[in-house]
């Protein structure tokens, strides 16, 4: 049922609620489609924890809380951002903060993959699905 | 011609005499006597004109009368400023030997040495005077200035034609040579002319005399920056009437719409008395329409002059009225030492200067209003932005809180019905319940904090004060957050003297509440918190210290806004976000204030400042109404009311397991009847039901003898709590209800089942709800009665608050644990308890059996066998006298191999 190692789909979910770490964790493993099931979730609840994790290892998602007690997620992105392309990985905004203003901001910081809470779980498979990289067969 | 020069001195004589007969002015008098010695040649000169010649004794009193000139003018000059008090004695002298010698010889012309005597004294002491006039010229400003040097100007050639007279004297005794006759004549047609510019200018030269004084006053006035304030104005005013007319000193005074008189500026002159003139005596000034001499000895003169010449510390007071735009009248007053020459023109001037100032004093205050209009009119404008800024800030905070939950609420029950179903059944994992459980409280808890902040704010909070003794309070609410404290390991404590407070009790219990979950949250493990208080003379200040990392002073105002974090923050706790917001308005709205004491690293003091009961003041809270327990009835229990299924539902559950006998009415008519009926312990009333409302079924319950006295507790979505007291309410609770709430209330009105034999009363304690469910089935199936509490605390109220036969406890729950709870159970010296079976999926270390060694009655294992081993052992152990405190039951040890 898993995929080989090397073509598993790899998460960086920066979060800092624990609910919602158990929530997306939960999604993954209740997902029907393989490459999401198994994919490999890496958590971070902080930016800093986040930073370390890219600093260590290649992530396919970042699934990226903006209000992070250490900062806002769209820092990170930005930071991302200037990373060549082939290195980048895609980022998936998850927030509470729906206001345009933050839409906006979100969008400046080149994310444009925005998922506001509450989310559905089936939502949240849906843009996985939709930014999992082109090795992963579908 | 000579007549012509001659006559020129009447003129000036005629002028002053009118003046003096007119308004009875002493210096016009002076004026007039100086005159009218100049004036003696016009007879001299008419005689001749009539062909005649002068008699002697005419000549030699025309002559006489002359002489006295120089000092005439020397005392008229003193009465407008100093003369050395030895000129006037020497004038005296010289004048007076002047005309003794010249009467002396009225026979014949005296001998030449005494008539050139004579002409020289008179030289000399009009030179003086002139000197003098001169001065007095340099001293002033305006027409005075102009009309001074004129009158210095004829002296000095007065002087000078007595100097011609003494030269040809000198040169031929006898008869003086026509042409000196010629430039004498011509010397006092320039003196004439001279004194008649100065005592008498025609119109147009006064007008542009004083046009020059009005220019420079006018000047000083229009320097003034646009935006100076009326008071300033008008000083400026002052000043310049000082400079420009010469004044000591100068006040200006305006009429107000209320007939008040009000000083607005004054100058060279000592502060007025607190009290303003009233404006009768500024009228009584104005009307004597000349200078006031306030050294009369007869006293007459308005009262208000003295007044002024003292604070001038001067003798002449003058009072000109003054137009002040757009209808305002005022009054400009000058007081002077001397009373001064000329200045009338000048006064009238200043006078009509007084409506330009009025004009530039309303403009100034019309842009003064204008510029403090701009400045409030943009505060408002940034306060409202500010306001709208806080809006949106606070909704988009709220938002997101609101989001946060719903987020772990949505998600998981939706994975929830994704899960496998096994008929109308899911199984799901507990984890998932648990966050959906804990993330509706959360939801709950914010959405109560913000209806109380909405409340407050908007001036609908309604607080029941009564005196509060605090170290109850204090003691119930340090109890309740004892568990979370001790997960923390922190060292929580009170040290409350006996005072009273004024409060709403649910309110203060609040604001206790957040003050010490605060913190609790910010106090890192091991740390200390102490609640204190101490009485004021008027208030109680309550104080909540921790040792925690403590809130830099730049953050402290921000701590009590909604929504704010502040300090470390990847050390983010839970929380609302507006405990302390809603905290500090309800300590305000109690008429109290909450201060923060704190540096950083050296832990934060919170305190609440509160209205203290004076002693004699206090009164006992009123004691709740106990609903007789001696009464007659056949079933007793608890009445519910309420229509809803759901809500009766939860109600049943709630007070049945908590062991009470719950009756249901399904609409307010049944209610009443079956309240009639089986005469309840406590009614729960909902409001809104359908028929009989819930309100009317309250009046009727309370009017009626026969069940007025049990107590009825309201339980709806209505708010209305005021209501619900006025009619009689025992309590009221909004809905979604709390259970552990609930009971607690019901508690005090009613005892649970007492014809349920304590022996049969089973408490589980488990945080795990499944196992409690499993517990619960399969104890009932036996004829148990089963009371569930979901977590350490709540399992050791009830055990507390109520016997039972047995007690079922889990050993790992989240805030306080099994051991725990039977250290607690062991350590209360008011109750025996009943035995304990721990009932735990935790494999027992040593050291657990050493902490249960003699203090429970078994422990078994949780696992698939669980509720039966749990079964066979309490038939076992109700069949036979239960061991407390005795070896451990073979249960235990034969459970002991199985693993989960």
């Amino acid at each position: 049922m898993t995929a080989p190692e090397q073509d598993r789909v790899r998460l960086l979910l920066v979060e800092d609620e624990e609910f919602n770490r158990d929530l997306v964790r939960a999604v993954l493993s209740r997902a029907q489609d393989a490459a999401i099931a198994g994919a490999e979730l890496t958590e971070a609840p902080t930016l800093g924890d986040a930073r370390a994790a890219l600093a260590a290892a290649e992530f396919d998602i970042v699934l990226l809380d903006v209000q992070l007690p250490d900062g806002t997620g769209l820092t990170l992105a930005a930071e991302l951002a200037e990373r060549p392309e082939d290195q980048r990985p895609a980022i998936v905004i998850l927030t509470a903060g729906v206001l345009p203003e933050q839409r906006a901001a979100a969008l400046a910081a080149g994310c444009s993959t925005f998922l506001e809470k509450p989310y559905s779980p089936s939502k949240l498979i849906e843009v996985l699905r939709s930014q999992l990289p082109d090795r992963v067969p579908r | 011609m000579t007549l012509l020069v001659d006559s020129l001195f009447p003129v000036v004589f005629v002028t002053a005499l009118v003046a003096y007969i007119r308004y009875r002015d002493r210096l016009q008098r002076d004026v007039m006597i100086m005159f009218s010695a100049l004036a003696g040649n016009v007879v001299l000169d008419l005689i001749r004109l009539g062909g005649g010649a002068p008699t002697r004794p005419v000549q030699v009193a025309s002559s006489a009368v002359f002489l006295f000139v120089p000092y005439l003018t020397l005392r008229l000059i003193s009465k407008v400023r100093p003369v050395p008090p030895w000129l006037i004695a020497t004038a005296v002298a010289g004048c007076a030997a002047s005309a003794a010698v010249t009467v002396l010889n009225w026979a014949n012309p005296p001998p030449t040495p005494f008539r050139f005597g004579t002409l020289i004294v008179f030289f000399s002491l009009e030179t003086a005077a002139a000197v003098l006039l001169l001065r007095e010229a340099r001293r002033r400003a305006g027409a005075p200035t102009i009309r001074l040097r004129w009158a210095a100007v004829g002296t000095a050639i007065m002087a000078v034609s007595v100097l011609i007279s003494a030269a040809g004297l000198i040169m031929d005794p006898n008869h003086t040579p026509n042409i000196l006759v010629e430039a004498r004549q011509l010397a006092r047609g320039i003196a004439a002319l001279s004194y008649l510019a100065a005592f008498v200018p025609p119109s147009w030269l006064r007008r542009r005399w004083s046009a020059s004084a009005g220019f420079e006053a006018g000047r000083h006035l229009l320097d003034a920056p646009a935006t100076e304030r009326p008071e300033a104005t008008w000083q400026r005013y002052a000043a310049a009437v000082c400079d420009t007319a010469g004044a000591d000193a100068a006040v200006v005074v305006i009429f107000a719409d209320d007939g008040t008189a009000t000083e607005v500026a004054h100058a060279r002159l000592a502060a007025g008395p607190d009290e303003p003139p009233a404006a009768a005596q500024v009228e009584e000034l104005l009307a004597a329409s000349q200078p006031v001499d306030t050294a009369r000895p007869d006293g007459r003169f308005p009262q208000l002059a003295a007044q002024y010449a003292g604070r001038g510390g001067a003798r002449f007071v003058t009072a000109v009225q003054l137009t002040a735009p757009p209808d305002h009248r005022g009054a400009l007053v000058l007081v002077n030492q001397h009373r001064s020459l000329f200045s009338d023109d000048d006064i009238r001037l200043l006078a009509s200067l007084g409506t330009q100032a009025a004009i530039l004093a309303e403009r100034g205050t019309v842009l003064a209003e204008q510029a403090r209009l701009t400045t409030e009119l943009a505060e408002s404008v940034d306060a409202l932005q500010r306001a709208s800024k806080a809006k949106s800030d606070f909704l988009a905070s709220m938002s997101h809180e609101l989001r946060t939950p719903l987020n772990s609420i949505i998600g998981f029950s939706e994975l929830m019905r994704a899960e496998d179903a096994q008929g109308d059944h899911r199984v799901v994992p507990d984890e998932w319940i648990e966050h959906v459980h804990s993330s509706g409280r959360r939801l709950l808890a914010l959405i109560n904090d913000i209806l109380d902040l909405t409340k407050v704010e908007a001036g609908r909070l309604e607080l029941r004060l009564e005196p509060v003794e605090l170290p109850a309070l204090v003691h119930e609410a340090v109890s309740a957050l004892g568990p979370v404290a001790d997960r923390k390991n922190l060292d929580l404590d009170y040290d409350v003297p006996a005072i009273a407070v004024t409060a709403d009790r649910i309110r203060l219990r609040q604001c206790l509440d957040n003050l010490l979950s605060n913190a609790i949250k910010f106090t890192p493990d091991g740390g200390r918190i102490l609640v204190t208080a101490r009485a004021e003379p008027t208030t109680v200040v309550v104080t909540v210290a921790d040792s925690g990392a403590g809130i830099a002073l730049a953050d402290q105002e921000r701590v009590f806004e909604e929504f704010q974090q502040v300090g470390d923050p990847t050390v983010r706790t839970s929380g609302t976000g507006l405990g302390l917001a809603l905290t500090r308005r309800l300590v305000q709205a109690h008429g109290g204030k909450i201060d923060l004491r704190s540096e950083l690293g050296q832990g934060a003091e919170f305190s609440m400042h509160l209205p203290r009961v004076s002693d004699e003041g206090a009164v006992p809270a009123p004691a709740k109404v106990r609903a007789s327990s001696a009464a007659t009835h056949t079933e007793g229990g608890i009445l519910v009311i309420e229509d809803e299924a759901g809500a009766v539902r939860l109600l049943r559950t709630y007070l049945e397991e908590a062991g009470y006998t719950v009756t249901v009415a399904p609409d307010g008519e049944s209610g009443l009847e079956l309240a009639a009926r089986i005469q309840p312990e406590a009614i729960i009333l909902d409001v809104l039901l359908p028929g009989v409302g819930g309100w009317e079924v309250l009046r009727r319950l309370k009017s009626d003898p026969a069940s007025a006295a049990i107590p009825v507790i309201i339980a709806t979505v209505v708010d209305e709590q005021e209501t619900g007291r006025s009619l009689g309410a025992a309590d009221y609770f909004v809905k979604p209800i709390e259970r552990e709430r609930l009971i607690r209330c019901v508690s005090q009105y009613v005892t649970p089942a007492p014809e349920l034999a304590a022996a049969e009363k089973v408490l589980v304690i488990d945080d795990d709800s499944s196992t409690l469910r499993v517990v619960d089935t399969a104890l009932k199936q036996q004829g148990y009665h089963v009371v569930t509490a979901a977590s350490g605390a709540e399992g050791l109220r009830i055990a507390r608050n109520q016997d039972f036969g047995l007690i079922i406890c889990d050993l790992l729950m989240p805030d306080m644990d099994g051991f725990a709870v039977i250290a607690a159970l062991e350590a209360d010296p008011a109750r025996e308890h009943p035995p304990i079976v721990v009932f735990t999926g935790k494999d027992l270390t040593a050291t657990d059996r050493e902490r249960l060694a003699g203090r429970t009655a078994g422990v078994i294992r949780k696992g698939d066998d669980g509720p039966t081993a749990l079964r066979q052992w309490l038939d076992w152990a109700y069949t036979r006298p239960i061991p407390v405190g005795g070896p451990e039951p073979a249960v235990s040890a034969h459970s002991q191999g199985a693993s989960t």
